[in-house]
């Protein structure tokens, strides 16, 4: 099995299967990444897809400095951002309507379960509501909850990625959390 | 400690970044403050709601549409190769320019250079047509004013 930087190497002399083995094993995370974001299937695979497309016509300028997932998702992360801007009037297309004040189902699902929702598997009901409330927060706390605590990154790729210092990752989260458990009513 | 520190502390405690010392400290606050308790259990319980989300995936033909956009590009991905296609390119246009101008000028400028620069193959020309004449009894001058028609 090839490592990332001898796929990019054969990529970059031209063999669009090395390419294509990275996207293979990249592709999930990229989207994930988006869908968190945007919360939409239609925006997560325009992102995702521009992505990749963007890393193929930039690859000679990748150095190698940093791991290739560090690079590939920094760019996920601009894409993301560029995708707010090109969006009208800076509305969120979703794939469903946001309601204010329905959270209560989330708070009574915790409830129910005394506090603890270790290793529970979410209802559609509930993961609806969670991501509504993730789209209800700024940007970057948006994108900092999606790195850290949907896509577990550590701090410091997140730095790396969202090009902010350490310090400011730990501040971020934590407003970003306390944001979101307001939002959601927990 | 006041409570705004331990706030950090928490978050710091949900990513297992926190020291044993730090650790401790703060767990001993959780037991004695029940406000920060409360805050630590709802932090925690964020945290784990959205690790609990579904990861979304792309369609089966994600990575197929990527590779048929780089083929209908169909670019080459090599600076140095792109830019000697571009100049072979150009190379031949202006072969192709020269030749075409070239053989414009050829045949309208010979035309030109027989009444100016040739001169002398027109006098010699003349001065055969002089014997011609002779022989014929047509009259040199004659020849000149047919020929400067
Ligand atoms: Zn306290």
């Amino acid at each position: 099995m090839l490592d990332d930087l001898q796929l990019i190497k054969f990529a970059k002399a031209g063999k669009l299967e090395a390419f294509e083995a990275l996207i293979i094993k990249y592709k999930n995370k990229v989207y994930s990444i988006a869908f968190s974001f945007t919360a939409n299937h239609s925006e997560s695979d325009d992102i995702a897809q521009n992505v990749f497309f963007k890393v193929y016509l930039n690859l000679n300028s990748f150095e190698e400095k940093s791991a290739f997932s560090t690079w590939l998702y920094r760019i996920t992360v601009n894409e993301c951002y560029n995708g707010l801007k090109k969006r009208k009037n800076n509305i969120l297309s979703l794939d469903f309507e946001i309601n204010d004040g329905e959270t209560s189902s989330v708070k009574s699902m915790i409830e129910d379960k005394n506090g603890n929702i270790e290793d529970s598997m979410l209802s559609q009901e509930i993961q609806l509501q969670v991501r509504k409330a993730v789209l209800k927060l700024p940007d970057k706390y948006r994108m900092i909850i999606t790195l850290r605590d949907i896509e577990e990154l550590s701090y410091e790729e997140i730095a790396q990625v969202m090009k902010i210092s350490n310090d400011k990752v730990k501040v971020w989260l934590f407003r970003a959390r306390s944001k979101l458990k307001n939002i959601l009513n927990i | 400690m006041n409570c705004k520190k331990f706030k950090i502390n928490m978050n710091a405690n949900l990513d297992n970044s926190l020291c044993q010392h730090e650790k401790e400290l703060l767990e001993k606050h959780l037991n004695h403050c029940a406000i920060c308790a409360k805050e630590y259990a709802a932090l925690k319980n964020t945290k784990m709601l959205l690790s609990a989300l579904n990861k979304e995936q792309p369609k089966a033909d994600f990575e197929k549409k990527i590779i048929d956009k780089i083929k209908s590009k169909s670019f080459s991905q090599n600076p140095l190769e792109s830019f000697i296609a571009a100049a072979r390119t150009s190379l031949i246009a202006s072969v192709l320019i020269f030749g075409v101008i070239a053989t414009f000028n050829f045949f309208m400028l010979s035309t030109y250079e027989c009444s100016a620069d040739n001169v002398e193959a027109i006098n010699n020309y003349v001065l055969n047509e002089n014997d011609f004449a002779k022989h014929n009894k047509i009259s040199y001058a004659k020849i000149i004013e047919a020929l400067l028609k």
